[in-house]
């Protein structure tokens, strides 16, 4: 006989799995009615189902897709319910995206839709995913030359796209007119549009059948749920205060090393994150609003904790996030914000990780990547534009963890963000992937070593432009515990013939001509724990993989190859790692 | 006629009045000092019942922007709407102008009903203001502000107001201009209101359209004064980094009407100096009508004989998105002395230049430093006209700053400011607001050396973004047009 409290559990994951079943449907609509590659190729959205009491909404459901929106979606759509606090209805639809009310970058665009029972709102499906371009100065939406929020593009704060179910064709229009890739977006709304509606019909049946007040409970079960299982994780950590700092390499406009600071402070099941002490707002486009600051926290904090917990609201309950006003972390208006999902998102996930590492060390790893962007815009033989982000060249750069070495692909924050194609690339853009391999030595040693570097070589087969944003150059990403740093990140644009341009900082809206290439040689993921700990049947295997060569074998791990290259010389090695040890006193 | 005559007056004073109440309730320079705007009232049938400007480059583009909202919004259109539009590709000149209409009912029909056309100071894009001499893009002047409805029913549509004030550097200016508009307009409409209740529907339409009769039998005895053989005139203009555009025009006068055949001006560039088919054609038929705009009533009926054919793809009506934001203040003037030219090779004795081109300067607080800029259009001097006195007509009414409105409300000290022995205008000026950027322009051309700009002693053809020091002199060279150019 199942007692009450056990009814009431599985009540709870019977509502949190249709709600994160609904989510997931929202996903493959959107994927599958989205125009933009961006979309249906690449994944760079998220979708979710929030709950609203009052004014304020609780995140209780989402799919698996793109980390970094999932918890800037939760300011989005608190904003969105305050700008229509007294003029909500069933049927309303909206769209916002706004840097300094509840966003991240411009691009990134939450639509969202309140489901209505008895009256008042009680769920609230939401997407979130970036468009390929925001109007402004520059095609995609990414401008290392802004100088302030407009230069980013155009920003939306909240506004209704349908109004109790009627669409506003005016505003719908005037969004689209303001996009260079209007065959685009108009198909991308109206698949978030979609998505939402969807949501609606499923979150409405599910009221209809189980009742709001037992839909609530369940929901509060599963927060309350999550939330004990984040708190028994803190609490296993130890007490105390423990700070980290990392750095931006330049902000595009001539500030470099730019320093985040972080000190994470344990007391008990409670865990504070204070930002105190990181640089002030900078003059280039790489401050971070708070919105994408708390997103990257929880991006770091969600990897230290098991993957079996349900994301939902109970994950951020125990978290208090402090980002003094005017700094890099949460800058004031009108500061442009347009690289933050790349630069100092990646930063800010690391040096909270680098600060935990000291009460957790081995629930921090897999660090963020620190991501060289470089993405390609043109226009088709019809006139219509395009915007590539390049994806294949992101790829690689995941940190080790305790008890796995970094991965392939991508790392956590951009999880859910898929690979797309070389075929379906290849089609949709002028452009051929040349190269996309493993390079050796490009990882950061450790205990666990971090993903391999990966080498990319993308050719565009007409006239295009490119704008790059180097990253992890000074600073590539860190290793954790006594992990050893990735390698630095290298693009090289090969204009023509014996012009070829290695990018250090950025490049602007460089023209290239058919025939270019864009050459990324990206930085493997840090370490994690001490290399002379790695099994050298390990780095023995590495060196077969072609991912460590034989010297850095020896260099980084002290394991010493045999002649034949394909064995472990043990007494060699042994001695070389006793030897290293006995110098650093280990 | 007499009849006719009053209600046409009585509707030139809605107009007339709505100028001065926006002049007087609105913040941005544009409208309360330069005097860029333009008030109308329109008929029912989208008809320009009179329209009341200060500038010429208004003339179509008020009654092409009203025709493109009413359109857009055909069988959705409700008492207290009130519909705004601001974008070069919906029928107006250039970024950031914005034309604003709230249709009026009277028994459930539009009858007549006002709008306003007027700068607005800052809609995004990547520099503050409008002008953006480096710009090849539509987005990168401003956004687009394509039709939408500010009011529904009289219901404020917060959200997009709010879009709107989030896409300007100068929200609270943008904001108070909106509301002076928007209350020009509805003052307007209860005026209208009285006029129609006094005299009855039927009666003010007729003596409406006796009005636009009237003014077109005006227009048509002008061109019936023009030489009946063809001319052709062409017009050049230099910019740095551009090089020289042409504008060419065949004038052909028919028995009641006359053709501007601009076939053989130069292709769009990308560059910002694309002038919109309205603004082209505003500036075309200016120097066909010269001061009958001041004694006309300027209606449906004065614009229907003018004919302009403006080749696709050509500098007069570029593609989408070609840029626009300097097609106004520089191409517009080589359009109008093209017609001149091609007027006088024609046999036209009776057509003075009305062209005159100036040096284009905005300055502002640096980029990035407030979330509300402080915008300078500076209209510091003013070329001297071909007339020899006064500045050139296309430059509108536009009022010159004292110098004790730039030092007080703008922290620019006027050095000196006269005539100089060739007879343009000089005037330097110390910055003493502290550090400002600014855009400029020099463009040449047209006979006459292009003004000069020069900060300290240095000389810009063409900037974004240039760094005013505190301290700094600006110095602005007006040219003289007196003597003419080579139209």
């Amino acid at each position: 006989m199942v007692s009450a409290s056990g009814r009431e559990v599985v009540f709870a994951r019977i509502v949190g799995g249709a709600l994160e079943t609904i989510a997931r449907e929202m996903s493959a609509t959107v994927t599958r009615t989205a125009r933009s590659p961006i979309f249906n190729e690449a994944h760079d959205f998220t979708t979710a189902v929030f709950d609203v009491a009052g004014l304020k909404s609780r995140l209780v459901a989402q799919a698996p897709g793109c980390t970094l929106h999932l918890y800037a979606v939760v300011a989005a759509v608190d904003r969105a319910l305050e700008a229509f606090k007294y003029n909500l209805h069933p049927g309303d639809i909206i769209v916002a995206s706004d840097p300094y009310d509840g966003g991240t970058h411009i691009p990134d665009h939450v639509v969202l839709t309140p489901v209505f029972h008895d009256r008042k709102p009680v769920l609230l499906p939401a997407v979130r995913a970036h468009m390929g371009d925001v109007g402004g100065p520059v095609a995609g939406g990414y401008n290392p030359q802004a100088r302030d929020i407009w230069q980013d593009g155009m920003v939306v704060p909240p506004v209704k796209l349908y109004e109790r179910g009627e669409k506003r064709r005016d505003v719908f229009d005037l969004l689209v007119a303001n996009n260079r890739l209007a065959h685009w977006i108009e198909g991308d709304l109206d698949a978030m549009v979609g998505a939402c509606r969807m949501a609606e019909r499923r979150a409405r049946e599910l009221l209809d059948r189980y009742g709001v007040d037992a839909v609530r409970g369940a929901l509060d079960d599963n927060i309350a749920y999550t939330e004990r299982r984040v708190r028994a994780e803190i609490a296993s950590w130890k007490d105390g205060a423990f700070s980290a700092e990392t750095h931006v390499d330049h902000d595009y406009m001539g500030g470099n090393d730019i320093p985040i600071r972080c000190t994470a402070t344990v007391a008990g099941s409670d865990l504070t994150l204070d930002f105190t002490g990181s640089a002030p707002q900078v003059a280039g486009f790489v401050n971070s609003p708070i919105a994408n600051t708390v997103s990257f926290v929880f991006v770091a904090i969600t990897s230290c904790c098991d993957e079996d917990i349900p994301i939902n609201e109970g994950f951020i309950n125990p978290v208090k996030v402090i980002a003094p006003e005017g700094t890099i972390v949460n800058p004031t208006p009108p500061a442009p914000v347009g690289n933050c999902t790349c630069i100092p998102g990646a930063e800010i996930a690391e040096v909270v990780l680098l600060a935990l590492a000291g009460c957790a060390p081995e629930r921090v790893g897999v660090n963020c990547h620190k991501l060289p962007l470089a993405y390609t815009h043109g226009a088709y033989t019809d006139g219509r534009r395009w915007v590539n982000l390049n994806f294949f060249g992101y790829t690689g750069g995941a940190g080790a963890a305790c008890g796995t070495d970094g991965w392939g692909l991508y790392p956590p924050l951009m999880t859910g963000v898929i690979l797309p194609s070389l075929e379906m690339n290849e089609m949709q853009y002028p452009t051929r992937v040349l190269k996309h391999e493993y390079i050796p030595d490009c990882t950061g040693p450790g205990r666990w070593r971090g993903a391999p570097g990966l080498e990319t070589r993308i050719e565009y087969l007409s006239d295009s432009r490119t704008n790059v944003m180097m990253a992890g150059v000074r600073h590539p990403a860190r290793g954790l515990c006594g992990g050893g740093d990735g390698a630095p990140n290298r693009i090289v644009m090969e204009i023509g013939p014996g012009d070829a341009r290695e990018v250090r900082e950025t490049a602007f809206s460089m023209p290239m001509p058919p025939g270019g290439t864009i050459h990324f040689r990206r930085g493997g993921g840090g370490g994690w724990g001490d290399p002379l700990d790695r099994p050298p049947e390990e780095v023995l295997e590495d060196v077969m993989n072609e991912y460590v060569t034989n010297a850095a074998a020896e260099r980084d791990y002290g394991v010493v190859l045999a002649t034949d290259g394909k064995s472990v010389d043990v007494a060699a090695t042994s001695e070389t790692r006793a030897r290293r040890r006995a110098a650093r006193g280990t | 006629m007499i009849g006719s005559q009053i209600i046409h007056g009585k509707l030139a004073a809605v107009a007339a009045e709505m100028d001065e109440k926006l002049r007087r309730t609105a913040r941005s320079p544009g409208i309360t000092e330069q005097h860029a705007s333009a008030t109308a009232v329109f008929a029912g049938d989208l008809t320009l019942a009179t329209q009341h400007q200060s500038e010429p480059g208004h003339l179509f583009a008020m009654r092409a922007s009203v025709r493109r909202l009413f359109d857009y919004f055909a069988f959705d259109l409700a008492e207290g709407d009130v519909l705004a539009v601001a974008d070069p590709f919906h029928g107006g000149t250039e970024p950031q102008t914005l034309t604003l209409v709230v249709p009026h009912f009277h028994d459930g029909s539009i009858v007549l009903f006002p709008a306003v056309r007027a700068p607005l100071a800052d809609l995004a894009g990547e520099y503050p203001g409008a002008a953006h001499p480096r710009a090849f893009e539509v987005w990168q002047e401003s956004i687009r502000l394509t039709p939408v409805k500010l009011h529904r029913a009289g219901m404020p549509q917060r959200d997009v107001l709010r879009l709107l004030g989030r896409n300007s550097r100068t929200p609270a200016v943008l904001a108070a201009d909106l509301d002076a508009m928007i209350g020009t307009c509805r003052e307007a409409g209860a005026g209208l209101a009285a006029l129609l209740r006094r005299h009855g529907v039927d009666a003010v339409m007729r003596m409406t359209a006796d009005m636009q009769a009237y003014s077109r039998r005006l227009v048509e005895r002008r061109l019936a004064a023009l030489p009946r053989q063809p001319g052709r005139g062409e017009a050049r203009i230099g910019l740095d980094g551009v090089g020289t555009l042409t504008v060419r025009v065949r004038v052909t006068r028919g028995d009641r009407d006359l053709i501007l055949d601009f076939d053989g001006t130069d292709e769009a560039v990308s560059a910002a100096v694309n002038l919109t088919p309205e603004a082209a054609a505003a500036f075309a038929v200016t120097p066909v009508l010269g001061g009958l705009l001041e004694s006309v009533p300027v209606n449906e009926g004065t614009l229907a004989p003018l004919q302009c054919r403006l080749p696709e793809g050509s500098l007069l009506r570029p593609p989408f998105p070609a840029a626009t934001s300097l097609g106004a203040r520089i191409t517009g003037h080589a359009v109008a002395a093209s017609v001149t030219a091609a007027l006088r090779a024609a046999g036209e004795d009776a057509c003075p230049d009305l062209h005159g081109l100036e040096p284009q300067v905005s300055l502002y607080s640096p980029v990035g430093s407030a979330a509300e800029s402080k915008l300078i259009p500076l209209h510091a001097g003013f070329a001297r006209s071909a007339q020899g006195w006064g500045p050139p007509a296309l430059g509108g009414r536009r009022r010159l700053a004292s110098a004790e409105e730039l030092e007080m409300r703008d922290g620019l000290r006027v050095l000196d400011r006269g005539w100089r022995s060739g007879g343009g205008m000089r005037v330097r000026i110390l910055n003493r607001r502290g550090l400002l950027e600014g855009n400029f322009v020099a463009a040449g051309g047209l006979g006459v050396p292009g003004g000069g700009i020069e900060i300290d002693g240095r000389p810009i053809a063409e900037g974004v973004g240039v760094a005013l020091a505190e301290g700094s002199v600006l110095g602005l060279e007006f040219p003289s047009w007196a003597g003419g150019g080579d139209g």
